[in-house]
């Protein structure tokens, strides 16, 4: 999932996956979970967000602290301009987004996506909420695609965990 | 003097499409879309929180069951009209996309100087050389041979700044003298 275009010359990681967990979920246990979508869950899916799965094989990440489950998480892919972003969404037992850490991105600018200031707003979002840029999430100047992306793919992360949990 | 200023802030500070339309057409099925500062306009697609933003469309092609949203600089939305699904196609070549046409299962797409087709693998079918004044208008947006060199003109407006600034405080310097 990492490597989605090794070939890009901007890529850059930020976090790894072990960083990314432990930025939103510190010192828990992971189970990994892989799990193929049944036609129904992908349908149910779609239907949610209106979009078209690109998968349905998918790898969701269990995170337990003292035998209590604290939350769920996946990594994900959605293409921001030319490239891919690589990153990952972490969400609660209620199904409220933890966090949004991104782990590589490969363009030759709009990185900032990354920062505190743009992923904290995905921060106990639903899947009730609209998730969508100029309505709930500000855009970042000179990344607005890439926000979108951000954006996009939080809230199928959140379709599949909430469909599949 | 007065009425530049005001102008010329709000387009700096306008939040909207400079543009009343965008881009449109027209469907086999004799429905139309397109994309205006409103957002979606036409019969042809409805209720749908679209993942670009509308400022970023260049090019819209629409046949009885599909609509392909090419986006300036980025990727090609193909949004499956009955039911609504949007799904994002990557392109292998950057450039503004000028023109996009769905033949098919095939979709062709323009830019200033390539010609390419996708079926399942995007081909390309000609290359042109872009002209001087391409070249130039690109240099002068920061790229060179595909390379973004941003920072460079940031850089030189930085010191461009320093020695206007330094400038100023000499000649106030020597006029109090």
């Amino acid at each position: 999932m990492l490597n989605a275009n090794p070939a890009s010359p901007n890529e850059k990681t930020y976090a790894t996956l072990n960083k990314a967990i432990s930025k939103t979920f510190p010192n828990t246990q992971t189970t990994t979970m892989n799990i193929r979508l049944t036609a129904k869950q992908i349908a149910a899916i779609e239907t949610t967000l209106m979009a078209t799965l690109p998968t349905s094989n998918i790898t969701i990440y269990e995170f337990n602290r003292q035998d209590e489950t604290v939350g769920y998480g996946m990594v994900t892919n959605q293409i921001g301009k030319y490239e891919p972003i690589t990153f990952f969404v972490g969400v609660n037992p209620e199904f409220q987004i933890e966090g949004v850490v991104v782990m590589v991105y490969r363009e030759g600018y709009g990185s900032d996506v990354r920062k505190k200031r743009f992923v904290r707003q995905f921060k106990s979002k639903t899947i009730k909420d609209p998730l969508a840029v100029n309505q709930d999430i500000t855009s970042i100047a000179r990344a607005t695609m890439s926000a979108y992306a951000i954006a996009n793919g939080t809230k199928r992360v959140l379709a599949i965990i909430n469909e599949t949990i | 003097m007065i009425a530049l200023s005001i102008t010329g802030i709000y387009l700096l500070d306008s939040k909207t499409p400079q543009n009343a339309l965008i881009s449109a057409t027209m469907c086999d099925d004799h429905s139309w879309v397109g994309f205006s500062s409103e957002g979606v306009i036409g019969n042809a697609l409805s209720d749908i929180t679209l993942p670009f933003s509308v400022t970023a469309v260049s090019a819209v092609s629409c046949t009885d069951t599909t609509i392909d949203v090419a986006l300036a600089y980025g990727p090609i939305v193909t949004i499956q009209r009955s039911p609504i699904r949007w799904s994002m196609i990557e392109r292998p070549f950057s450039g503004k996309i000028r023109t996009i046409q769905r033949l098919g299962n095939e979709l062709v797409v323009t830019t200033q100087t390539l010609l390419w087709k996708r079926s399942s693998d995007w081909a390309l079918i000609q290359s042109f050389s872009p002209t001087l004044a391409q070249t130039i208008y690109e240099f002068h947006a920061g790229w060179f041979s595909g390379q973004s060199f941003q920072w460079v003109w940031s850089l030189t407006g930085f010191f461009w700044l320093a020695l206007t600034l330094s400038g100023i405080w000499v000649f106030i310097r020597m006029t109090r003298l």
